[in-house]
């Protein structure tokens, strides 16, 4: 029903697509993007997908750091990604190449491959998107389905308790928390998904109220049933649509919150190739090596934008007065 | 079957509403939603409620279910209290007492399965042991009326008149002794309704229930009950068996509402007694009386003292000083 109303809005679907790609790209990327081999025959022994598994003898050899480097010699053969540049692989010689062939995108200032890097950072945007909504929408469901349930005093205390998360800046109590913490993808994640609860349980208490007071609610409580059991079997599930919604822009912006902090410095730690990352990398070079800045600033609107369309179309899905 | 000892006793049960008034400001006022209110439903029988909505009637059905607690009075149901039962006494006693709800379409989960509704009931309250849960409700849905198949189907894709008897059945499920009927039928078509009343019927001949039935067709409670039961704003004006309250009632409101049942006659008269108005606001009920602004026969104590529900007869209970006095029949 919803899905059907959802491929009515075209813009939407081709967004979810473009999330899809986006998604194989991000898991793929160690196929895609990659200076160690998919497949190694070396010394008569053949390696298979040596760039997700360690080998220990190639990585006695010191090997995993020097691929590109690495001469065969007779009877060895190897496979490798389609774009056979690691995204940490430096090569001083070739930096800041503009597109060409060898360099789709070109290179940074250390002559790091730009698509590969902007490959390998769609895995930490997205990730950080992924895990920080997740952790918002799960404080959100808890506290919102408390508040939204029991009412009264709970209701009071919850209540004022988002209200006091509305009203601080996010991203400026976000950058004040890092400066204190140590740099890290997880401090990122937990970060941005502990501020960024309160509008789904805001929205979750509205839809506990309206639920409270179905009779299927009254029924239940009337059979017996726990109070646990009625909050989360059976009204959560009749409260999720919206949810929903709000995390696929949830997800927005926890993707433009991270490039943010990472532009600013207070993100995940280089070399690490976040979106935002490379953008503060390519500050010093904006006046003439503009595909530093102009590629990874896109794939930030894309996705951004994709996601925005998705939960839009969901939205209008979902709310059977716009039909 | 013991008659002589009531199976529910409801004893001066009351329920306000506080109006207004926030987290420091006092309120305002309450809705009295019901009034001290008193009554008895013995085993085997049907006692139906009625009133014009907004009388409270609602109100005592959760009341009696514990969904909302009392403000005051206590309810009697075998001998024990309710309203001072503790969670664990509780539960038990949900296994006794079960409530039909008046909305099909809002009383059934719309994402569960009929299966998973009553098989939850089923395994928490230990009805049958695991393997026999789908026999089980096999058998519930025969005793409504429903073919076994229904079993794996969603709320949706049923008619009103089957999600009521959907609603039966979880109402059973648990093998209760006492079903209060909170408006079964309103919310159906006319021909399904009288299906679902000789269902309801049927099954307390089948399985020795206990009714309390709150309507206000009194087209529906004449067909069912025993005893009525009539309410007017949160308090009882007037109580009686069935044939004695629709032959000779007493208390002018139950007139007027007898009165007002349409008749399927072109050449009958205009009813003779109406209420005039509309029902006062429970937040500020009329001195005295609650029904003289809208009585026909109220005089000036009316407006001063309340009348106190009080027996005329036998069986026959009326809370109206004016026809205190008229015998049973004299009416007619």
């Amino acid at each position: 029903m919803v899905w059907h109303e959802f491929c009515k809005h075209r813009p939407s679907l081709f967004a979810l697509l473009v999330i899809f790609l986006l998604g194989f790209i991000a898991i793929m990327a160690p196929f895609i993007a990659n200076d160690v081999p998919i497949i190694l025959y070396k010394g008569g022994k053949l390696y298979v997908f040596p760039n997700i598994i360690t080998y220990s003898d190639l990585q006695a050899e010191n090997l995993y750091a020097n691929f590109d480097r690495w001469k065969p010699s007779s009877g060895d053969w190897l496979i490798k990604p389609p774009l056979p540049y690691g995204p940490l692989r430096q090569d001083l010689e070739q930096s800041l190449q503009s597109p060409n062939r060898t360099h789709w995108l070109g290179t940074d200032d250390r002559g790091r491959d730009v698509l590969s890097r902007m490959i390998w950072g769609s895995r930490l945007s997205l990730s950080v998107g992924f895990v920080a909504v997740g952790i918002a929408v799960i404080i959100g469901i808890i506290l919102g389905s408390l508040a939204g349930y029991f009412g009264r005093w709970v209701d009071t205390v919850v209540l004022r308790f988002i209200e006091l998360m509305l009203v601080i800046p996010t991203f400026f109590l976000i950058i004040t928390v890092m400066a204190f913490l140590p740099p890290s993808i997880w401090t990122i994640m937990i970060v941005i998904g502990l501020t960024g609860w309160p509008g789904v349980a805001r929205l979750v208490r509205g839809e506990f109220l309206k639920q409270r007071q179905m009779e299927y609610v009254l029924a239940s409580r009337a059979l017996g049933l726990s109070n646990t059991r009625i909050m989360f079997r059976h009204i959560l599930p009749n409260a999720m649509g919206p949810v929903f919604v709000s995390a696929t822009f949830g997800l927005a912006g926890a993707i433009l919150m991270e490039s943010g902090l990472s532009f600013l410095g207070f993100g995940v730690p280089p070399p690490a190739p976040s979106w935002g990352e490379l953008l503060k990398q390519s500050q010093g070079y904006v006046d003439f090596a503009w595909w530093l800045v102009l590629f990874p600033g896109l794939a930030i609107f894309i996705t951004v934008t994709a996601f925005n369309l998705v939960g839009e179309g969901l939205r209008d899905a979902m709310d059977p007065r716009l039909r | 079957m013991n008659n002589d000892t009531p199976y529910l006793k409801v004893d001066n049960l009351t329920k306000y509403y506080p109006v207004g008034g926030g987290l420091f400001s006092k309120s305002k006022g309450y809705v009295r939603a019901v009034d001290h209110i008193s009554f008895d439903v013995y085993r085997g029988e049907t006692v139906s409620l009625v009133g014009e909505s907004g009388s409270g009637k609602t109100t005592v059905a959760r009341l009696i279910l514990r969904l909302i607690e009392p403000t005051e009075g206590s309810i009697f149901f075998d001998g024990m209290d309710l309203t001072k039962l503790k969670s664990g006494a509780l539960r038990s006693i949900r296994r006794k007492i079960q409530i039909i709800f008046q909305d099909p379409y809002s009383s059934l989960n719309p994402r569960m399965t009929v299966y998973s509704m009553l098989a939850e009931v089923l395994h928490i309250h230990r009805i049958v042991p695991r393997e026999e849960i789908t026999n089980y409700i096999e058998h519930l849905l025969q005793l409504v009326g429903l073919n076994a198949d229904a079993m794996y189907r969603y709320p949706h894709e049923f008619s009103g008149g089957q999600r009521q008897r959907i609603g039966i059945a979880r109402a059973l499920a648990v093998n209760p002794s006492f079903l209060v009927a909170d408006e079964p039928v309103s919310a159906l078509d006319v021909s399904v309704q009288a299906q679902i009343l000789n269902l309801l019927m049927e099954l307390q001949e089948k399985l020795h229930l206990t009714y309390l039935i709150i309507s206000h067709d009194l087209g529906v409670v004449r067909h069912v009950s025993d005893r009525v039961l009539v309410m007017y704003l949160g308090q009882i004006v007037e109580e009686a068996p069935t044939e004695l309250l629709f032959d000779s009632p007493n208390h002018p409101y139950t007139k007027a509402l007898l009165s007002a049942i349409p008749k399927p006659d072109p050449e009958a008269t205009l009813p003779k007694l109406l209420a005039q108005g509309e029902p006062p606001s429970p937040i500020n009920p009329p001195s005295g009386c609650s029904f003289h602004p809208r009585c026909p026969y109220a005089t000036e104590p009316c407006k001063k003292e309340t009348p106190l529900l009080q027996y005329i007869s036998d069986k026959h209970r009326s809370a109206c000083w004016i026809f205190a006095n008229t015998p049973d029949k004299s009416l007619h």
